[in-house]
This record gives structure tokens, C-alpha cells and sequence, in this order.
């Protein structure tokens, strides 16, 4: 990530854009005969890092693990059940809804699915143009010639905006989608699976066209993902979930150099490698992710660890800090095997 | 580089020169491209000349019959009862009661009246009616199915307003509608516009469950996400990005709607607690002819089809409007 960690030495020490501090979200299950809260789904359980000006997170994990929520709470488009997000310094679930409003302008969100992200029913130049117009950034003349840079700037001509979702392809949806994320020049853009559902050679133009992004406005993106090697591509710094939590966080090139926590090795293990000479030999875990509406005790992976040992079973694992080579940040795993390493917080 | 650089900025340095002047469409208001796209249904326009004429014929007919009395549909006169269409009146009617254009156009009922007069005159009724009262309907429906929809979440007490506003609209499906109009009927003066009202606030059911449905599934959807996300208001999102999608369904149920309240008028008029003979209505015309079916076939065909033009024309212009308003079924200008 040459030009992204450029990016992220040339803005200097700085306090960073996002942090996130015990972050926790919990889905009620209603049921029953008058629809009470019969149990909880604990999609989130204390979740904290941060993201500096500039920087790429990577967040990845395999289904349901609660990235996307992580995504959402982050933006808040939907209310954390505890713990505080601060962006900009500011603490978003403290401002007003006309405070929230305008503070929405700094950050923006690019969806999974280009399909259901655009309304039918409205053109791509109306998508784009909105933001600015209900802001009060353009209008009239203005706005068009706005909408026609924005539309340009993503690699579709500026022609295009009088017309209708259903006429573009994937690809081009998900450009204008990120046009439309852009139109307010946001500081941050959360990437919720950006690429996923496109096929590998639009996912690489994608990529590239948001690290071209990243360059010229100078984004943050929190980049949410399944797939190892597009968070490989793209992020500067990576952290792993797991049913909910965390277990690791460390340097792109780090983590995929020397994964510490059981599970990220097993992901790793897994993670196919385009070179038919390196021998695929996956750690295989066993038994199926736990529910989320019962986690287990302890450490949320002792139940599938190949390295479980005896306090995982009842004691949750603190971060512990790792040092070792690339480690500029420092390299968080939440783990019992390194409870000699210090603590991180 | 703490504040990125806006993407305005990079033009005016000139890097982004602005598109060619080949790939721009021609901008057009969304109007526009509905009328454009609707016009090109033949039957959608079918439909659409049908309710122009008759709703000329409407006004028409209020000016004839009740202003300007060309056309007398009250006047009796029994030697010329159940004559058949244009049929010429007998010698025994006296000068001053011929018709005025010297022939029953559509022949006389039981009272020797001028079914033509009574159609004309009824034209006006039948039409407000059926517009007036689906109006009503839609907007209590809209609102009640839009609210619940969209703000169904939020608590009222130990409730949420969806399961209030929707246990109250069951209550409503099940009430014995017919019975309750004639109730209320009974209880208010039987003039046409509370006949409007009361048929508007006994039909808003359907489109209540409809329009909640489609925002239910509406607002699970990214777009509407992102709209929040942009920092849109939620009148804004309401409005300019759930209406227009939901509105599909109830265009063409509203159009169903208007034949209901055209027969419900007839029904009401039939037993009485409509509008007050001897003025005319479709409903009441067909009611009269039903005792001579063999007859006098043309007291209830002519009636009755009338409300079938209505309602068909009312159905195909619902069709065309939904087909023509979503862009998919939409054709390009250029191609």
C-alpha cells in the first residue's frame, strides 16, 4: 500500500478521525404472545479501535461475525446499545438530529448490493446530485456540472446521469454509488463489502479507483470484507472479527506475515493463494460458529480452538500488545496464549 | 491534506474538462417522460380520451339538466312509458312536453321519463362520486398504511404504532361496511357529498395494507439507507423515495377502487338512502330498470355499461400511468 501509507505520513501525527470505544449492539428477539424481548443477539460485544486521517481499516470476518454492524454503528444509522463512537473528536450519539445531519456530510458509506442501493425510479444524476442540493452545496447549473464531474471522476460519462439504475451493470452501478458517496466530500467512507458482488476484474477496478480516491481527496476508509485478498489489496492496517469481537488487529503486511491469534491463522490457512506451487494446508476448525444469541464463556473461540487451553473456557481475553518486526502501530490480539505480552490499554 | 479537496476545486484547475457535447441527453422533467412514455400505450390512451369525454359530459350534463334545462329528466309523461330508443314521442304528448331533440335518444323508463336526461343528469353524480370518495380513500390509506410502515417501530406506550394502526384497520375490514353506510346514512342528511365522504372512510383499507407492505419492504432497502446516510430529511425520504415506489399497486387497486364507489352509490341509491329521487343516478336508473329486464332491456344496459366505460377507462389509465411511471417499462427518447 505504497501510496495509501503515503498518504497517511504525509497528514503527520495526528489525533485520529475515528475512535471507537467499547462499542456493543444487541438486536432484541421478540416473540412470544404480545411480542416481548424474549432474548438478545449479541451482534456486537466490545468493540474499540480506531482509524487515523487517511488510513485504511480493513475488517474482515466470515459471515454474521457483525462487521456490517460495526459498519452502521459507526455512522451511526443505527443506535449502539452501549459504548461511544467519536468522530472528529465530536461523540455522535451525543449531537441532534439537525447536528447529525450535517455531520453525515463528512462521512459517507458505499453498499454490498449495487442493485438495491440506487432507487428505480430515480436517475443516476438525481442520486448524485441530491446530497449537494439538499445541502445547499449547488444548484441549478451548478449542480449539473457538479454531477457531470463526479460521474466523470468515477470513469462513466457525464452523460449518463439522465439515466436509470437498471441501465447500468453492476460495476458501473457500484461507481456511481461511490460518486454519490463523494458528492459531499466526505472525510470518511465506510466500504460495507464495496467489491463483494462484483466479478474479479471489476472488483480490481473498483479497488483501484477508490485507492486513486483515497489519494487525491485524502479518505479514510473503513473497508468491511470476506475476502482476504481484496483487504490485502487495499488496507493499511487490518482487524479480525470474530462472533462479535475482536481477536486481532495489526499492520496489513504484518498480519499476513505472522498471524498470532488461532483464528486468524485458520482464515489465513484458508485463504486461497494464486500459485499452484504453494501447497493449500488449511487449518481445518471444527464444529459450526456458535449463536450469537448464546455466545460462549471466556474467549468467544474456545469452542472450535485448536489451542484452547484452560482459562478459555471462562475468562474473556484482554488485548495484549505483540512487538516483532513491521510493527508500527502495534499488534493487538485478544488471546490467552500471550498473556505474558502487555497489556494494550 | 486534513480537509480533502473538493472535487469543484479540481475543475476550475481545469484537470476535468466537461463531457462532450455527444453523449448529453437532452434534459427532460420527469413529467414530461411519464406523458411521453404513457402516450405510446394505445389503451392506457384509450382510457384517457374516454374519461376527458366524459367528464365533458359530465359538466355537460349538470349544465342541461339543471341550469340550462334542455334536457328535463323529471318531466313525466306516462302515454310514453318503456318507448325503446329513439323512438319518436306519440301524438298524445302535447307540444310542450316533446323532448328537445324531437326523439327519446335513449328511450323512456316506467314514468315515461327521458332515459338520456336521466343519464346525463346521473353522469355528473356517478363520476364525483366514484373520483371524490377513492380520493378520500387514498388519503386515509396513504397515510395510515405510510405511517405504520414506515414509523411502525416506534412505541406508544406498550404498542407500536404499527400494531395499533394495523389492528385498527382489521377492525375496519371486518366491520360489515354496506351496514355501516346505511347507518350513517340514516343518521345524516341523504345528500351526495356525505354519500362521498362516507363510502371514502369505509374503503381505505386496502391501500393502508398495501402502501404499509411496500414501505416495509422499502425501507429495508440500501438506497433508503444511503438516503439517511446523505443526511436527507425523513420528509424527503418519505416523499421522494418510498412514495414513488409504492405507489404501483395502489394506482391500480385506486382504479378498482372507483368502480366499487360508483356501485356502492348505485347500491345506496337502489335501497333508498342515496340520493333522492326523482333526481338521477346511474345507480337508481339501473335499480328502476331492474322490474323490466325483458321489457325494457335498455333501462339496465344502458346503465350498466355506462359504469363498465367508467370503470374499464379508469383501469386501463391506472395500468398506463403505473407502466409508464417506472422506468424499466420505459423507452429512451433517443432509442
Amino acid at each position: 500500500m505504497p501510496q495509501a501509507a503515503s498518504v497517511s505520513v504525509n497528514s503527520g501525527p495526528q489525533s485520529p478521525l475515528v475512535e471507537v470505544s467499547g462499542l456493543r449492539k444487541y438486536f432484541p428477539v421478540r416473540g412470544g404472545l404480545f411480542g416481548g424481548v424474549v432474548n438478545q443477539v449479541r451482534a456486537v460485544e466490545d468493540v474499540s479501535f480506531s482509524i487515523k486521517r487517511g488510513e485504511t481499516l480493513g475488517l474482515v470476518g466470515e459471515s454474521g461475525c457483525g462487521k456490517t454492524t460495526v459498519g452502521r454503528l459507526l455512522l451511526r444509522l443505527i443506535e449502539p446499545s452501549a459504548g461511544r463512537v467519536r468522530f472528529g473528536g465530536e461523540d455522535l450519539a451525543t449531537l441532534s438530529s439537525s447536528a447529525l445531519r450535517q455531520m453525515r456530510q463528512r462521512m459517507q458509506i458505499v453498499f454490498q448490493d449495487p442493485y438495491s442501493s440506487l432507487n428505480p425510479r430515480r436517475t443516476v444524476g438525481d442520486a448524485i446530485g441530491e446530497p449537494l442540493f439538499v445541502h445547499g452545496r449547488a444548484r441549478g447549473a451548478e449542480l449539473e456540472r457538479r454531477v457531470t464531474e463526479l460521474l466523470e471522476r468515477v470513469g462513466l460519462p457525464g452523460g449518463y446521469r439522465s439515466r436509470y439504475p437498471h441501465e447500468f451493470s453492476g460495476g458501473q452501478r457500484q461507481r456511481v454509488c461511490i460518486a454519490r458517496a463523494l458528492a459531499l466530500s466526505p472525510e470518511l467512507v465506510v466500504c460495507d463489502e464495496a467489491v463483494s458482488a462484483l466479478d474479479i476484474s471489476i472488483q480490481a477496478q473498483i479497488l483501484n479507483l477508490l485507492r486513486d480516491l483515497q489519494d487525491e481527496y485524502g479518505l479514510t476508509y473503513l473497508f468491511i470484507s470476506h475476502n482476504l485478498n481484496v483487504v490485502r489489496h487495499i488496507a493499511d492496517r487490518i482487524a479480525v472479527m470474530y462472533l462479535g469481537k475482536l481477536v486481532e488487529e495489526a499492520d496489513a503486511e504484518r498480519l499476513f506475515e505472522s498471524p498470532q491469534h488461532p483464528y486468524t491463522r485458520a482464515l489465513m490457512s484458508a485463504n486461497p493463494v494464486p500459485d499452484p506451487d504453494v501447497p493449500l494446508r488449511p487449518v481445518c476448525l471444527q464444529g459450526e460458529l456458535p449463536s450469537p444469541l448464546d455466545p460462549p464463556a471466556g474467549c468467544r473461540f474456545h469452542t472450535r480452538c485448536p489451542s484452547a487451553f484452560q482459562p478459555c473456557s471462562h475468562i474473556v481475553p484482554e488485548a495484549r500488545l505483540i512487538s516483532g518486526p513491521h510493527t508500527t502501530e502495534g499488534h493487538r490480539v485478544w488471546c490467552h496464549l500471550y498473556d505474558d505480552a502487555p497489556n494494550s490499554d | 491534506m486534513t480537509v480533502p479537496a473538493t472535487p469543484g476545486r479540481r475543475a476550475e484547475a481545469g484537470v476535468l474538462p466537461l463531457d462532450g457535447a455527444g453523449v448529453l441527453v437532452p434534459a427532460e422533467t420527469p413529467f414530461r417522460q411519464v406523458w411521453r412514455s404513457f402516450r405510446k400505450d394505445r389503451l392506457a390512451m384509450a382510457g384517457l380520451v374516454v374519461l376527458a369525454a366524459l367528464l365533458m359530459l359530465a359538466v355537460l350534463g349538470k349544465l342541461f339538466t339543471e341550469w340550462w334545462v334542455l334536457f328535463d329528466p323529471a318531466t313525466v309523461r306516462l302515454p310514453d312509458k318503456l318507448r325503446p330508443p329513439f323512438s319518436i314521442p306519440s301524438s298524445s304528448i302535447g307540444k310542450e312536453l316533446w323532448p328537445t331533440l324531437g326523439l327519446y335518444p335513449f328511450g323512456t323508463d316506467e314514468l315515461g321519463r327521458n332515459v338520456f336526461a336521466r343519464m346525463l343528469q346521473g353522469s355528473f353524480v356517478s363520476l364525483s362520486v366514484g373520483v371524490v370518495a377513492v380520493s378520500i380513500s387514498l388519503i386515509i390509506g396513504i397515510t395510515v398504511g405510510g405511517v405504520a410502515g414506515f414509523y411502525g417501530q416506534r412505541k406508544l406506550g406498550f404498542v407500536s404504532v404499527d400494531t395499533l394502526l394495523m389492528r385498527v384497520t382489521d377492525v375496519a375490514v371486518c366491520f360489515p361496511t354496506f351496514f355501516l353506510i346505511l347507518t350513517v346514512v340514516a343518521l345524516l342528511p341523504p345528500n351526495i357529498y356525505n354519500i362521498m365522504i362516507v363510502i371514502g372512510i369505509t374503503s381505505w383499507m386496502g391501500t393502508a395494507r398495501f402502501v404499509r407492505a411496500e414501505f416495509m419492504a422499502l425501507r429495508e432497502q440500501d438506497f433508503v439507507t444511503a438516503a439517511r446516510a446523505l443526511g436527507l430529511s425523513e420528509g424527503r425520504i418519505i416523499f421522494r423515495h418510498l412514495m414513488p415506489n409504492a405507489m404501483a399497486p395502489v394506482l391500480v387497486s385506486a382504479t378498482i377502487d372507483v368502480a366499487h364507489a360508483i356501485l356502492t352509490e348505485s347500491a345506496l341509491s337502489f335501497l333508498g338512502f342515496g340520493v333522492r329521487p326523482p333526481f338521477a343516478t346511474w345507480g337508481n336508473i339501473l335499480a328502476d330498470g331492474r322490474s323490466y329486464i325483458f321489457d325494457a332491456p335498455w333501462l339496465f344496459i344502458l346503465p350498466g355499461g355506462a359504469i363498465l366505460v367508467v370503470v374499464l377507462a379508469f383501469n386501463l389509465v391506472g395500468e398506463g400511468l403505473r407502466d409508464a411511471m417506472n422506468p424499466k417499462l420505459r423507452r429512451r427518447a433517443s432509442g
